[in-house]
């Protein structure tokens, strides 16, 4: 039994690498039960709280490296916040992570656009894909031309609303959800909306919702951690004269009346560090407002002091936490899909020490530890 | 002597024992004095980066020169370093331009976006094709390699030598499995259960160990502060 | 014609409105020191007592307007409007609510006062108001005022010439425009300077006198204005009373530490328990110049103003002296651009220090990488290219931990942490020889150097850690039996 102990670390990588794979190509079949914790649940209860412009303050710090398990939550968050028509603005410490940052806020913002989406029903598949391979051979005069007959609706994937005619046969779904937040011009595309049918859409018209300066904008980054969220204190203007595209900060509409951190009514940090603490230390403990962090899992362990002197109203730890938060807002996103692989990694983890400890008392404890 | 020694010692002094003061003192002077050190601390960093660069450049430069094993990874550093520099001015340049000759409009303008035609950003620059399609997946490699890591350190080394070490194996497998959704499936108490170890036993340790780092940290701040700690400055 | 009706409608309307706005500004514009009311209508009650405090702890932003009474049972109902202006007469500039009449309230005061909220302050009504956020920021309506003449009666209520400290420290006169504007008929100070806004309008000297009022709405019933006695101006406080708890425990805390730092130097004979890993410094660094390899020195990522850094420097100060003495070679990676600079200059000072200044090479002392993957990246590729005999892994860690520790176990060295990083301890103890966990971090320098004056601090350090052991026991012990008063004397604010 000595083998099991002497197991060279490059099989384990295989292993690991096989089971993370599988996992993830079986994401779609696996279903678990929706969970949420306490922490989670700290998050989620005290933004559904906030009324209608509330603003929210986002600090994404978090680079690329720590995105798998950061994005999902920001982009759960973000929904949240703009659903429910809170003011968000957006900022990050990390030089690193102004692009990953701009993305998350633009791409969720452009979910809540309205678009006008020429649509057809089917009830096969096969038939709904050869019809998009045929679009897709037209020229876009002709394209207009030939949508131009089909019945039309004004659909917004951000909040799961459909106007257009008086009874339109689009019906809500994650599917077209989906689809249309992700439709370009010019490009057909497939949504499915229950068992058995399946729309063809083709973006007519788009028009944003949100708009920048008013109900969202994004500062961008300044250093200094600590010091900066200090300035803020005192002066969100002159932390941030501007903003990440060179906008005044003064100017903004949105920021009127949010000269500092003592007029926001939400913080939410989702850190890969330690930016979470900093935010307890030099912001909501100097200028009072309520928070939560979202981290990656590692890091969680950390916030447990600040959550149970009741600093901070939450955390949302890791993948899990990301998944428990689009199941409590009911949209499925990047971390629904990412949890069977994690879950697959750590039942292995847990395998491969049991499999270790086997090894170890079937091997003798005394000639295991001379080995 | 005076110009190593001396002088920064004072400077240490003064300054470790004013902000040591300043948490306390609320007066506009005291907060200004915060921003005021903060912004020095940015401009040294700024300089200091100068260094750090030319560090780097040179360390390579040497190791190219000399033709040491390895060296084509230097030779990567200058195509990232000289590439990535190129491509950030480049789009600079070009929206320089296209202000000058109006075919953009001014971000800083107030109207861009009172008009509601603010444009949606497009990652097309090649910085952020540099950032999205290089910088973006390299560090989620690295990040993932983790993953591998954990599964080997583990497998290697959480072994029940001892009582002690059997009940930290038996907590990391409940944590282990409680953090993973299919545990409610299993038992509802199972998340409750990891919740419970981790904030009760492990927050226990921890604020043990943090108290002793805060403690540490005081001791050594008043070393520094009265010239009893010197290393910092090279040594004593 | 209807559009013809229209007009006239609107013109109507428009006369009634600005009659309706007349009558009130006529209203406000007489305040008188009793109460006001129309006879006509049950009004609202007046407080007994309106007058203004300073806010204690703070940089002279705030004032505290405090009221007794009017909060019986004919207040139900009844919302509190507190106003603020720089003269007797107005313009009144709206700081803080409607809050509710009825019920003692003590809004935003604990946490400004801190244990120390004024005795009586449970009987009547406070609420602490900011004169100087009552700005109204917006540039370009600053501008479009800026524009006007001075004494334009259609937005500009008043001005006047007021000392004001700008960003930079100096003084200036400036010219204050209080106006009006806006949707809402908001009103604000301006601060401008020679036509160029200021950046820092909150630089303003304070301490001006400002008057309080407040104003007793409900609906159906006349509204009634209250003055406060006097005017106040706000003063900065010198000492932050909440933060006197905090400050009493450093101030023992550091005099416990010098003390003992004090004996030490008297009786340098003291004792220290072993720390296994930085016994094993001197095994290390002798495999390496056994087997001829380098000694990696891994810093972590945190800044110089990092006190994990600090130490991490001051440990390598030390590790550079043995390493000199062993005639080794010593590689240290940074990922900040100061850290590098500091160690650059330690390494060297240490070489110098062992007489060996021609053994040390600037560029064994290099910036890895700042950005922390690429740092994990730039040192595994050391660690796999140049095989060190001995990695030391010492400052504050990230997710990089365990990719660093991990490969140098791989590339089979002899490894040694030291961080205070607590989220990391467990992948430095599975993958390392020796780790130094939380304060022995801070305890390494002394330890290796064994100066008493250093030994001296760690014996302060312990004793702290006694006085914390004790009121962790008490504070539990008083918990368990429900009594308060000690939780309010550790409490933070």
């Amino acid at each position: 039994m000595r083998w099991l102990l002497q197991i060279d670390r490059r099989y384990i990588y295989i292993v690991v690498a096989v089971a993370i794979i599988s996992a993830h190509l079986l994401r779609d079949k696996v279903h678990f039960p929706i969970y949420a914790s306490k922490p989670v649940r700290g998050v989620h209860d005290a933004i559904e709280k906030l009324g209608r412009g509330d603003v929210v303050l986002a600090s994404l710090d978090f680079d690329p490296a720590s995105a798998p398990e950061l994005d999902p939550m920001a982009r759960a968050v973000l929904r949240h916040c703009f659903s429910k028509g809170l003011r968000v603005i957006g900022m990050t410490h990390w030089p690193s992570g102004i692009g990953l940052a701009e993305q998350i806020i633009t791409e969720t913002v452009r979910e809540f656009d309205d678009v006008v989406v020429a649509y057809r029903i089917f009830e096969r598949r096969k038939e709904a894909r050869a019809e998009i391979e045929r679009l897709r051979s037209l020229e876009g005069v002709t394209l207009g031309a030939e949508v131009a007959r089909w019945p039309a609706a004004t659909v917004n994937a951000g909040r799961a609303r459909i106007d257009g005619g008086a009874k339109p046969e689009l019906t809500w779904s994650l599917g077209l959800r989906e689809a249309v937040a992700t439709i370009g011009t010019g490009a057909p595309k497939l949504a499915k909306l229950g068992k058995r049918r399946w729309a063809v859409l083709v973006q007519i018209a788009r028009k944003p919702t949100l708009t920048y300066g008013e109900d969202y904008c994004f500062l961008g980054q300044r250093a200094g951690a600590g010091i900066l969220i200090i300035t803020m204190g005192q002066s969100l203007y002159a932390a941030f004269p501007v903003d990440n595209a060179g906008n005044s900060t003064r100017a903004m509409p949105m920021l009127q009346d949010v000269r500092s951190l003592s007029d926001i009514d939400y913080l939410i940090c989702l850190a890969s560090g330690n930016t979470g603490e900093t935010w307890v230390a030099y912001g909501s403990e100097r200028y009072h407002f309520p928070m939560g962090i979202g981290c990656t899992a590692v890091i969680a362990p950390d916030l447990y002091p600040f959550y149970q002197a009741g600093q901070i109203t939450g955390i949302i730890g890791g993948i899990k936490g990301a998944w428990e938060y689009e199941a409590l807002i009911g949209i499925p996103g990047s971390a629904t899909e990412a949890v069977p692989a994690q879950t697959a990694a750590h039942l292995l983890v847990i395998v491969l020490v049991l499999l270790c400890n086997v090894g170890y008392f079937l091997a003798g404890r005394g000639r295991a530890v001379a080995s | 002597m005076l110009l190593k020694r001396t002088i920064p010692v004072a400077i240490a002094f003064v300054v470790g024992l004013w902000f040591a003061i300043q948490y306390y003192v609320p007066t506009s002077f005291s907060e200004r004095s915060l921003t005021w050190a903060s912004n020095w601390a940015k401009i040294l960093l700024g300089f200091a980066y100068i260094l750090g660069l030319y560090s780097l450049v040179h360390v390579h430069w040497q190791k190219i020169r000399r033709g040491q094993p390895g060296y084509g990874y230097s030779l990567l550093v200058y195509v990232g370093l000289v590439g990535t520099l190129v491509l950030g001015l480049s789009g600079e340049v070009q929206t320089l331009v296209d202000i000058a000759t109006g075919k953009a409009h001014h971000f800083a303008d107030f109207q861009a976006y009172s008009t509601h035609d603010k444009p949606i950003p497009n990652f097309s620059s090649g910085f952020d094709w540099v950032y999205n399609y290089v910088f973006y997946p390299a560090s989620a490699t690295m990040f993932s390699i983790l993953a591998f890591f954990i599964a080997s350190a583990a497998y290697r080394t959480f072994r029940a030598r001892t009582i002690e070490a059997a009940f930290l194996l038996i907590a990391a497998i409940i944590v282990m499995f409680g953090r993973v959704p299919i545990a409610a499936a299993v038992h509802r108490a199972i998340p409750d259960v990891a919740d419970w170890i981790m904030a009760n036993p492990n927050m226990a340790v921890k604020r043990a160990i943090l108290i002793g780092i805060s403690l540490g940290t005081i001791a050594t701040s008043l070393r520094i502060i009265f010239g009893i700690e010197r290393a910092y400055l090279g040594g004593d | 014609m209807d559009r013809a009706r229209a007009t006239c409608w609107r013109v109507v309307a428009g006369a009634l409105a600005l009659w309706c706005g007349a009558v009130a500004a006529a209203q406000d514009a007489a305040v008188p020191s009793t109460p006001t009311a129309e006879p006509a209508r049950a009004a609202v009650p007046v407080p007994e007592r309106v007058w203004i405090e300073d806010t204690p702890n703070d940089d002279g932003r705030k004032l505290t307007v405090r009221w007794l009474g009017a909060d019986g049972e004919d207040a139900d109902g009844v919302e509190v409007y507190v106003e603020l202006a720089t003269k007797p007469d107005g313009p009144w500039l709206p700081a803080a609510g409607p809050l509710p009449a009825r019920g003692a309230w003590f809004r935003d005061l604990r946490s400004e006062y801190g244990p120390f909220t004024p005795s009586g302050t449970e009987a009547g009504h406070a609420v602490v108001v900011e004169p100087l956020s009552l700005d109204p920021i917006a540039p370009h309506r600053l501008l479009e005022l800026a524009m006007m003449p001075p004494g334009d009666p259609r937005r500009v209520l008043g001005e006047r010439e007021v000392e004001a400290i700008l960003g930079k420290g100096a003084l200036a006169k400036v010219r204050e425009i209080i106006a009006a504007h806006g949707v809402k008929e908001r009103a604000g100070i301006a601060g401008h300077v020679e036509g160029r806004i200021l950046e820092e309008v909150s630089y303003f000297v304070l301490e001006r006198p400002w008057y309080a009022r407040l104003v007793l709405r409900a609906p159906g019933r006349a509204r009634r204005i209250v003055a406060a006695e006097a005017p106040l101006a706000p003063q900065q406080n010198l000492f932050n009373l909440r933060k006197l708890n905090n400050f009493v425990f450093m101030v023992l805390l550091s005099a416990v530490v010098l003390i003992m730092i004090r004996r030490a130097r008297r009786n340098p004979d003291l004792y220290l328990r072993r720390i296994p890993g930085l016994d094993a410094v001197d095994e290390a660094l002798g495999r390496a110049t056994e087997m001829g390899k380098p000694v990696l020195f891994v810093h972590g990522l945190n800044p110089m103003d990092s006190p994990s850094t600090i130490a991490a420097v001051n440990i390598l100060g030390e590790v550079a002296k043995k390493v000199a003495r062993y005639d080794s070679q010593l590689l240290v990676t940074c990922a900040d651009p100061i850290v590098l600079a500091v160690s650059q200059e330690t390494v060297k000072e240490a070489y110098t220090h062992a007489g060996r200044p021609d053994a040390y090479r600037a560029d064994d002392v290099f910036l890895a990488a700042s950005e922390q993957f690429a740092y994990v990246a730039a040192v595994d590729g050391i660690m796999m290219r140049k095989k060190p005999a001995a990695n030391f892994y010492v400052g504050y860690f990230y997710a990089e931990s365990l990719l660093l520790a991990e490969t140098g176990a791989a590339s089979g060295a002899i490894q040694i942490a030291a961080t205070d990083s607590f989220t990391q301890l467990p992948f430095f103890v599975t993958t390392c020889d020796y780790t130094l966990m939380g304060e022995e971090l801070y305890a390494a320098s002394a330890y290796l150097s064994r100066d008493p004056l250093l030994l001296g601090s760690l014996k302060g350090q312990d004793w702290g850690k006694a006085v914390i052991i004790v009121v962790l026991l008490l504070g539990t012990i008083l918990a368990s039996f429900d009594i308060g008063w000690f939780d309010a004397l550790v409490q933070t604010y």
